[in-house]
């Protein structure tokens, strides 16, 4: 854990910064916050050890369970399964040679939605029900094409994700067998990492709308959008946590990838991590007391259990 | 450690042992040679004693990274921050804190332009200042690096360290190699996995065999019956070749060391990060220690990012945006500072040239997808060490980034200065026939 007094040693963070008058403002409840709130090292649990790249981790099983994608072979991203009890991993799909990624599940466990690359940028979603054993798809549109970050409705009756047409990435949504297709959020720009709140009743996601990712909330029908960040850096990969208060994400606000936590409304923000390699992708565990996120250290690329304060000022 | 695994031959040729030792043994291999061309031309001491070309393979969009255009429309100029760097005036996109803080270090030229827009064809462009038809193909910049300084005692003058020859998902780059020069001159190709495992092709026909036992000719004599039998008559000459490179190179214990990256520090290899790239860019150091004349690493094997068995190049057409925050430019940001820290710190960067280039730029305007797609127009490139003066930043592109307000360069341009870098002046490049009316960009000298 730094203290405001520590000298910075990452060269990153030794960059001029560009908002000064914005920081300066909330420098000093920063800090506090940085020294009340940043996970320390002897905090987080390392939960893979074989130091490839990896992306897109989430929990299943009620959370005794994580996939995850990997890049296997130099070619290739597979997802994996992993269970936490003694940490053995196995890939979700054996025999598969493409590249899949961005795996999503229903909280019923009946449903599980992923990407899958077919062909020269092209991508498929791909939703099968665990259920009946059967799946649906939608295929990649003609030329270069691919659906992104699918995530399912909390009753599991539909699923939402992001499309690139006309020079922008919309927000559609579609039923479980990836039929009626409806817009949600329509903008300039890039809209992407949907997720719809645990009620149901609000999609929280990034756009570049105003010029970089930033964070919003919108309600279920596409109204009342909310800009929750703003600040001219990289705000990405926004995940509700279980009771819906709060939103954890990835920024490099300060230099590098780190992980924030804040209230939905955009208060209480806090840096989570403090490392100067890359920390991403993270994804709340059922109990909402924890994260799984992707982090970067020695050069290594492996997923970590990280406690998230209670905390909220 | 060394992975010297299988060779992937096909037919037997019924050769004898004795029988591929005299055909190695007749061939004008690389080291070997007497050149008169060489002997003719005598060389003043190169700026350059080592050429490192990084090649960027499927083109960054220079949009993106080292020519931002924060006032462009929407449409041009995506989403990414900028940030200020070490040279007063230039900012990157927030995607490079770690090269932003080091352009103090390196010169950025922002006006690069190439007449090829697809990817094999401009791959080769790029790297041999010609077009591939109509042939003959020319030689690589590395080729001809290679030819005009001749036999090594230990190492094979021209390099490339990567996932084996650079392609797309159809087929290679011709302009990998000799092209006219022969194939004497292609590159030793050395691949570099994400944990430093090392795998020399050459040598895939001698399974199991490991440095220490190769250096016993016994032993490596023993194989070649096996070899015989599993190797294309065809192929034969061209195996012959790299294969007695490799058995030159480890039977050499320095060049051996070369070669074996456990022998860097474990604080070393972190801090390349455990990439391909990054584990890569360890061994181009390596080899920049060993005086190997010419090195070219290889971000990827295959220019597609999202392509079935192709290896996430730069050749973003689809999530451009996405997947420069998610993967390339953190890799990126992450290897290449550190290369160049080292380099300077252990003295190499004077007589050592970095050379960071792509094929072409991309699209200024975002495409239908919210990507960016080929861009031959204008793109960038990054030049270190060999006496450039660093933290400037030469030509200028206009306001949307879509062609140079200042002089072009093109690949022609870019070989003629590596080669003049490199101690191969006008007359020895006219003897050698090769970068015929190339140009140096004198505004980097």
């Amino acid at each position: 854990m730094r203290s405001p007094q520590t000298p910075i040693k990452d060269p990153t963070r030794m960059l001029p910064k560009q908002h000064t008058a914005i920081k300066l403002q909330w420098l000093g409840l920063f800090y506090c916050l940085i020294a009340t709130c940043s996970a320390r090292a002897e905090d987080l649990v390392r939960l893979t050890h074989d130091s490839l790249f990896k992306r897109d981790p989430v929990f299943i099983a009620r959370g005794e369970e994580l996939v995850y994608v990997v890049l296997d072979r130099p070619e290739q991203l597979r997802l994996m399964r992993l269970k936490l009890v003694d940490r053995t991993v196995h890939p979700l799909h054996k025999d598969e040679m493409r590249s899949e990624l961005e795996p999503a599940f229903s909280s019923d466990g009946r449903y599980y939605v992923f990407l899958q690359n077919r062909g020269a940028a092209s991508v498929a979603m791909v939703i099968c029900d665990l259920q009946t054993n059967e799946y649906a798809e939608i295929p990649p549109a003609p030329g270069f094409a691919g659906m992104r970050s699918p995530a399912f409705s909390p009753d599991a009756k539909r699923l939402i994700y992001s499309f690139a047409e006309h020079g922008r990435q919309q927000i559609y949504s579609v039923n479980t067998k990836g039929k009626d297709p409806k817009t949600l959020v329509d903008s300039t720009g890039i809209n992407n990492w949907p997720s719809y709140s645990p009620d149901g009743q609000r999609i929280l996601f990034g756009s570049t709308r105003h010029g970089n990712f930033d964070i919003y909330v919108v309600n279920r029908d596409g109204s009342n959008i909310c800009r929750v960040t703003n600040l001219p850096c990289q705000d990405i990969r926004p995940r509700f946590s279980p009771n819906g208060k709060r939103i954890a994400f990835t920024s490099n606000r300060d230099g590098n990838y780190e992980i924030y936590v804040m209230n939905v409304d955009g208060t209480g923000l806090f840096r989570l991590t403090e490392n100067p390699e890359k920390d991403d992708y993270p994804a709340w565990h059922p109990d909402g007391k924890r994260l799984v996120i992707v982090s970067e250290r020695t050069g290594r690329q492996d997923l970590y259990l990280v406690q998230v304060p209670t905390y909220v000022p | 450690m060394f992975d010297i695994g299988d060779f992937r031959a096909s037919t037997c040729a019924g050769l004898t042992r004795r029988s591929f030792l005299k055909i190695g043994a007749s061939l004008p291999l690389a080291w070997g040679l007497t050149d008169p061309v060489r002997s003719a031309v005598v060389a003043e001491t190169p700026r350059a004693k080592t050429v490192l070309l990084v090649w960027l393979w499927g083109a960054p969009s220079h949009l993106d990274t080292f020519d931002p255009k924060p006032n462009a429309p929407a449409e041009y100029r995506g989403p990414f921050s900028t940030i200020s760097t070490r040279t007063p005036g230039v900012r990157f996109t927030d995607l490079l804190p770690r090269l932003a803080a080091r352009s103090d270090q390196y010169t950025l030229v922002r006006s690069h332009v190439s007449s090829q827009p697809g990817h094999p064809d401009g791959g080769t462009v790029a790297l041999t200042g010609f077009h591939e038809k109509p042939g003959p193909v020319q030689p690589n910049f590395g080729a001809i690096v290679a030819k005009h300084r001749g036999p090594r005692a230990n190492l094979s003058p021209f390099v490339s360290v990567g996932r084996g020859i650079i392609r797309d998902s159809a087929r290679i780059v011709e302009g990998y190699g000799g092209g006219t020069l022969g194939k004497a001159y292609d590159p030793f190709l050395v691949n570099c996995a994400e944990d430093g495992t090392v795998d020399l092709p050459a040598l895939k026909l001698l399974r199991d065999l490991t440095p220490d036992r190769i250096s016993d000719r016994k032993s490596l004599l023993g194989r070649i019956d096996e070899a015989r039998r599993q190797i294309d008559r065809a192929k034969i000459e061209d195996w012959a070749r790299q294969y007695q490179r490799a058995y030159g190179m480890l039977t050499n214990p320095r060049a051996r060391d070369a070669f074996d990256l456990t022998r860097e520090s474990q604080a070393t290899r972190d801090a390349y990060g455990y990439t391909t790239f990054g584990q890569s860019a360890l061994m181009a150091r390596r080899l920049v220690e060993a005086q190997v004349p010419y090195i070219q690493l290889n971000w990827s094997e295959t220019v597609e990012s999202i392509t079935p068995n192709c290896d996430f190049g730069w050749d973003t057409h689809l999530w451009n945006f996405e997947l420069l925050v998610d993967r390339h430019c953190p890799i990126l940001d992450r290897t290449l500072p550190v290369l160049l820290d080292e380099l300077r710190e252990r003295g190499l960067l004077d007589t050592t040239l970095v050379v960071v280039i792509s094929e072409f730029g991309r699209t200024p305007k975002i495409n239908i997808r919210a990507a960016r797609d080929h861009w031959p127009q204008c793109y960038f490139s990054l030049w270190a060490g060999a006496g450039i003066e660093p933290g400037r930043t030469i030509g200028e592109s206009d306001r949307l980034g879509e062609h140079p307000m200042t002089k072009p360069f093109t690949p022609l341009m870019v070989g003629t200065t590596i080669a003049e870098l490199a101690g191969i002046n006008a007359q020895a490049r006219s003897e050698m026939n090769v970068l015929e009316g190339g140009q140096v960009i004198e505004e980097l000298l």
